[in-house]
C-alpha cells in the first residue's frame, strides 16, 4: 500500500463539502434513531450509499480527467495504486460509519435508553459491507469509464430485485421458456444465492459466515479489479 | 522492461489474502457445528425478517404462550435437543412469539397480525414460511419429536 496515496484519497474526500454535509446528516439520523428501540435502525442504510458515492469515485473519473495518465507514468505499481485508493475510500467510508455509530451511543446515553447492543457488532459489519461495495464498484471502475462503474453496479442490483418478479411472469406463460422456469425452480435459488453474495444486507449481529462471504467476496473482486487494472490502457486526455 | 512488468505485478500478498479468504468461507460451509450441544437461535421480528432476506433461509415461527403446557413439552422434548437445534439452526431462522393475551389483555400489533395471518387458533403452533412470507409447512399442537421432525423436512424440501 502507498501511504501517500491512501491520505491523498482521504483528504480529497474529508475536505469535500459534500462529505462533509452527508457526515452530518449521518450524525442528526443517528441522533434521532437514538430513541427507537431497535439500534442501530437508521445510519447503516446511509452508510451503505456512503460506501457507493464515495466508491463511484475510486479510479473511473480519473481515466477521463487524464490524471491517471499522470501518476501512472511515475514508478508506481498499478495494483498497488488502485489497492491505496480503495483503502482511502474504504477509510472514508468508515469514518462516516464511526460517526453513526458515536452519534446513536450518545444519543443513547442522552435518552437514558440501555440498549446499546447490537451497535458495536452492526458498525463492524457495516465496515465489512463497506469494503465489498467500495471493491465491487473499483472493479467495474476498472474496467469502464467515469461514472460507467457505478451504473452498472445499479443496473446489476436492479435486475437482481427485478429478476423473481420477471422470472414468475415468465413461469405462469405457457411457452417454452414458461415450462423450463418452471422444471429448473433452482434458478430462483441460484440467482438469489448471488445476490445476497453481491449485495448483503448488513446483519445486527456477528456472523462468521455472513463476514466471511463478505470479506471473500471483497477480496476476489480486489484481485479481479488488479488483473483488470493492469493491462488496461490508459489514454491521455478527457472523453 | 523489468520497471513495467513491475509496475503491472499483482501483489503475491493480495492473492494469498483472497485465497485464504476463500478457503476460509469453503470451510465454515463444510465444518458443521456442535450437533449435540446446540441450541435453538431464536431471534425478535425485526431482526428474523433481515436474517431471511439476507440468508435465503426460511422462517420457523413457534407461536406460544407462558402457560401453555404442551408448549413447554415442545421445548423440553423437541427444542432442547442439540440434534433437532442444530438442524433448526442450520436450516431456518427461528422465531418465538409469546402470546401475551392472558397476562396482559392484549397482545402487540406485530403479534396480533401475525396470529392473525397465520391463523393461530391454540398454542402451540409451528409454522413454516419462506422469506416471502409464502407458508411452507405447519404444526397445531405437540405431537411429538418424530412428527415435528417430519413437518420440519418437508418445510426443508
Amino acid at each position: 500500500m502507498n501511504v501517500v496515496v491512501i491520505l491523498e484519497t482521504l483528504r480529497r474526500h474529508v475536505t469535500n463539502g459534500f462529505y462533509i454535509a452527508y457526515l452530518a446528516l449521518i450524525a442528526i439520523v443517528a441522533l434521532g434513531a437514538s430513541n427507537f428501540d431497535k439500534p442501530a435502525s437508521l445510519w447503516p442504510t446511509l452508510i451503505g450509499a456512503l460506501a457507493i458515492i464515495c466508491g463511484a469515485g475510486v479510479i473511473g473519473p480519473e481515466f477521463s480527467s487524464g490524471t491517471l495518465q499522470l501518476v501512472l507514468v511515475k514508478p508506481v505499481n498499478r495494483a498497488i495504486y488502485l489497492l491505496s485508493r480503495v483503502a482511502g475510500v474504504v477509510l472514508a467510508v468508515w469514518i462516516g460509519a464511526g460517526v453513526g455509530a458515536v452519534c446513536e451511543i450518545v444519543g443513547r446515553l442522552a435518552w437514558g435508553r440501555a440498549a446499546y447492543a447490537g451497535i458495536g457488532l452492526t458498525l463492524l459489519n457495516a465496515m465489512c459491507d463497506a469494503i465489498l461495495t467500495v471493491a465491487l464498484l473499483a472493479l467495474l471502475g476498472s474496467v469502464t469509464r467515469a461514472y460507467f462503474n457505478v451504473a452498472i453496479y445499479f443496473a446489476v442490483r436492479f435486475t437482481f430485485g427485478v429478476m423473481p418478479l420477471i422470472i414468475g411472469m415468465l413461469r405462469s406463460s405457457r411457452n417454452d421458456l414458461g415450462q423450463f422456469l418452471k422444471e429448473y425452480r433452482d434458478i430462483d435459488k441460484v440467482l438469489d444465492i448471488v445476490e445476497r453474495n453481491l449485495f448483503p444486507d448488513v446483519l445486527p449481529r456477528f456472523d462468521r459466515n455472513w463476514t466471511l462471504m463478505v470479506l471473500a467476496n471483497a477480496a476476489v473482486a480486489l484481485l479481479l479489479a488488479c488483473i483488470a487494472f493492469r493491462k488496461r490502457e490508459v489514454p491521455y486526455g478527457a472523453d | 522492461m523489468a520497471r513495467i512488468r513491475d509496475q503491472r505485478a499483482v501483489p503475491a500478498l493480495l492473492i494469498a489474502i483472497a485465497l485464504l479468504l476463500v478457503g476460509a468461507r469453503v470451510a465454515s460451509l463444510l465444518i458443521k457445528p456442535d450437533r449435540e450441544n446446540a441450541q435453538v437461535r431464536w431471534v425478535s421480528l425485526e431482526e428474523a425478517a433481515m436474517l431471511a432476506r439476507s440468508t435465503g433461509k426460511p422462517l420457523l415461527l413457534y407461536f406460544t404462550a407462558d402457560w401453555c403446557t404442551p408448549c413447554h413439552q415442545l421445548d423440553a422434548e423437541v427444542f432442547a435437543k442439540g440434534e433437532v437445534a442444530a438442524a433448526i439452526n442450520e436450516n431456518f431462522v427461528a422465531v418465538k412469539i409469546v402470546d401475551r393475551q392472558r397476562e396482559e389483555g392484549q397482545n402487540t400489533p406485530d403479534i396480533a397480525s401475525l396470529q392473525q395471518r397465520y391463523n393461530v387458533r391454540g398454542f402451540p403452533t409451528l409454522q413454516f414460511v419462506d422469506p416471502m412470507g409464502n407458508e411452507l409447512a405447519r404444526m397445531e399442537g405437540f405431537r411429538g419429536r418424530e412428527e415435528f421432525e417430519r413437518v420440519m423436512e418437508s418445510a426443508i424440501r
